[in-house]
């Protein structure tokens, strides 16, 4: 017993043991083994070690959403605790910095999320950076000439399983014009803004918030069917085949575009009718929009009659996809005081999370829009 | 052809003897000791018509450790060692860390890298005291420091 203790003791004091045994480990305890020794903590939270573990364990599986109740306040719901929400969230309201003018999250990508602060008069927005499993955040510098010109979509990139750098991608009108546009990007591993290719004229309907990155790409979807996509590697354009045409009357409306396991998926409703909808994935080679799921909630509809209250009785929060080919597709329903998850495959209601009543939220409404859902990710990744 | 192929043969069959801690001597084929980046410069210089002394393995430690480089270089198939290697890692906990630091000294990456994960795997699901036990960790942190860990990353530790 005093032998086999010293070898434990040998191993936890060998710096490069040590290291061998933790980078194998999950974001999740590592960020519990900080408390365990000084050594440890300084160790976890080192950006060296950090940049690598990223890089071996290029986590891009959904644990959470964090679901916005207001600008600055969420609830989160795990994907480990089912039927409770007990679960203690990585964080409710975003105050890792002290902006006075308030932040918001602009997007969530592969576990870091881009937040910018509120608008206030005659002040230039910050940017930042929030890694919300580390709690470590970064403040963009100011971009170039930024009084001169409007800032149209800032849009962040990062992929660990290609590098532990990410870059935001700015599109802003150009000083000269309100017609062209221009990108400026901000690369993480020299920490400064640099303009990219000439201006350009974008389609008129295109809308540069809520860009996803996919495929070591940003996309864009504009509100009349129109889609963009801006290699980042490679710094340009490349074609995209449009928005599905769906035969049918009233207003098409987006209402999910995301990112899901590898996977790049789009939902869109016609009017008021929402019970039927269909699920487009896009083609790995970018090709075409391919339906992967016709959906009827006419049966969850029988299931949860607080569904049919009204129209709109339900909001898409995201469609989920583990990573290969396996797993079925999920998409996660919310619903007044419910978040459903609707298996597309089987075609049922996998399982439904309460969400407790909050605050002064009426029973019988919806406690989140669309576009109210950010993923978490825990990765270790440095900002 | 017939004179390469004995070449071969003689070169392959050659054994390297292996001397534990404990003063055991164990014969291992050279192509199968040379997984071990230490034996191969040990016998690179010139041990490799003596007994090779390993210091630092005593020979419970090394036997098993034998066993392992007898496998790897037997041409098993992917699959099989896979199973193989499995069933190899699954051991008590104080042996699993003996054969850690034995690969780390013998500097033999693979099995090193199969140690340090069945290592993870173990520790990943226990909590930080748990962990100080195992690992005869003293904490030195005030209680307000540790308070105060536990109180920002409190969604890790449920």
């Amino acid at each position: 017993m005093i032998d086999s203790n010293s070898s434990a003791e040998i191993i936890s004091s060998n710096q490069d043991l040590l290291i061998q045994i933790l980078i194998r480990l999950p974001a999740k305890p590592l960020i519990r083994f900080k408390s365990i020794s000084k050594r440890w903590f300084s160790l976890i939270s080192c950006r060296q070690f950090c940049s690598l573990h990223t890089l071996q364990n290029p986590n891009k599986t959904t644990s959470g959403l964090f679901l916005r109740k207001s600008f600055q306040e969420f609830q989160f719901l795990s994907y480990e605790n089912s039927k409770s929400s007990k679960s203690v969230p990585p964080f409710t309201s975003l105050d890792f910095t002290n902006d006075p003018a308030g932040i918001k999250i602009l997007q969530s990508c592969n576990g870091l999320l881009l937040c910018s602060s509120l608008f206030t008069m005659g002040t230039t927005r910050r940017y930042y950076i929030y890694n919300p499993t580390t709690k470590q955040f970064s403040t963009l510098p100011t971009i170039l000439d930024a009084t001169s010109s409007t800032i149209l979509g800032m849009n962040l990139a990062f992929d660990p399983s290609i590098s532990f750098h990410y870059k935001v991608i700015c599109i802003r009108s150009m000083p000269t014009s309100i017609y062209y546009h221009q990108i400026v990007e901000y690369y993480s591993q020299v920490g400064s803004w640099h303009v990219c290719g000439s201006p350009f004229v974008g389609p008129h309907d295109m809308v540069f918030d809520n860009g996803v990155f996919w495929n070591g790409a940003m996309h864009w979807i504009g509100t009349a069917g129109n889609v963009m996509c801006y290699n980042v590697d490679r710094q340009c354009f490349v074609s995209m085949p449009k928005r599905p045409f769906l035969e049918g009357r009233g207003k098409k409306k987006c209402r999910y575009f995301g990112e899901s396991g590898g996977h790049l998926f789009l939902i869109e409703f016609y009017g008021s009718c929402a019970s039927n909808f269909k699920v487009f994935e896009m083609e790995k080679d970018s090709s075409e929009w391919d339906v992967m799921c016709q959906v009827d909630l006419s049966h969850v509809l029988q299931e949860f009659p607080e569904m049919a209250r009204s129209h709109h009785a339900f909001v898409v929060l995201c469609v989920v996809r583990g990573e290969g080919e396996e797993g079925s597709p999920l998409v996660l329903l919310h619903i007044p005081g419910k978040v459903i998850c609707y298996d597309l495959k089987e075609k049922t209601c996998k399982k439904v999370y309460e969400l407790g009543i909050c605050g002064n939220s009426n029973k019988g409404s919806l406690q989140f829009g669309w576009f109210d859902a950010y993923p978490f990710v825990e990765n270790l990744a440095c900002v | 052809m017939a004179s390469s192929e004995s070449t071969t043969t003689s070169t392959t069959t050659k054994v390297l003897r292996l001397k534990s801690s404990d003063n055991e001597i164990f014969g291992v084929e050279e192509k199968a000791a040379l997984q071990s980046e230490t034996i191969k410069s040990l016998a690179e210089d010139g041990y490799s018509e003596d007994v090779i002394p390993l210091f630092n393995v005593e020979k419970k430690t090394l036997a098993k450790i034998v066993e392992w480089l007898n496998k790897h270089a037997s041409g098993s198939s992917k699959e099989e060692l896979k199973r193989w290697d499995a069933d190899f890692v699954d051991v008590d906990k104080d042996v699993l860390y003996d054969l850690l630091l034995a690969s780390n000294y013998l500097n033999i990456e693979v099995l090193l890298h199969q140690l340090a994960q069945k290592v993870a795997d173990m520790i990943k699901g226990k909590k930080p005291e748990e962990i100080r036990q195992l690992f005869g960790i003293k904490n030195d942190f005030t209680p307000e420091e540790e308070a105060e860990i536990r109180r920002e990353n409190a969604w890790a530790f449920e």
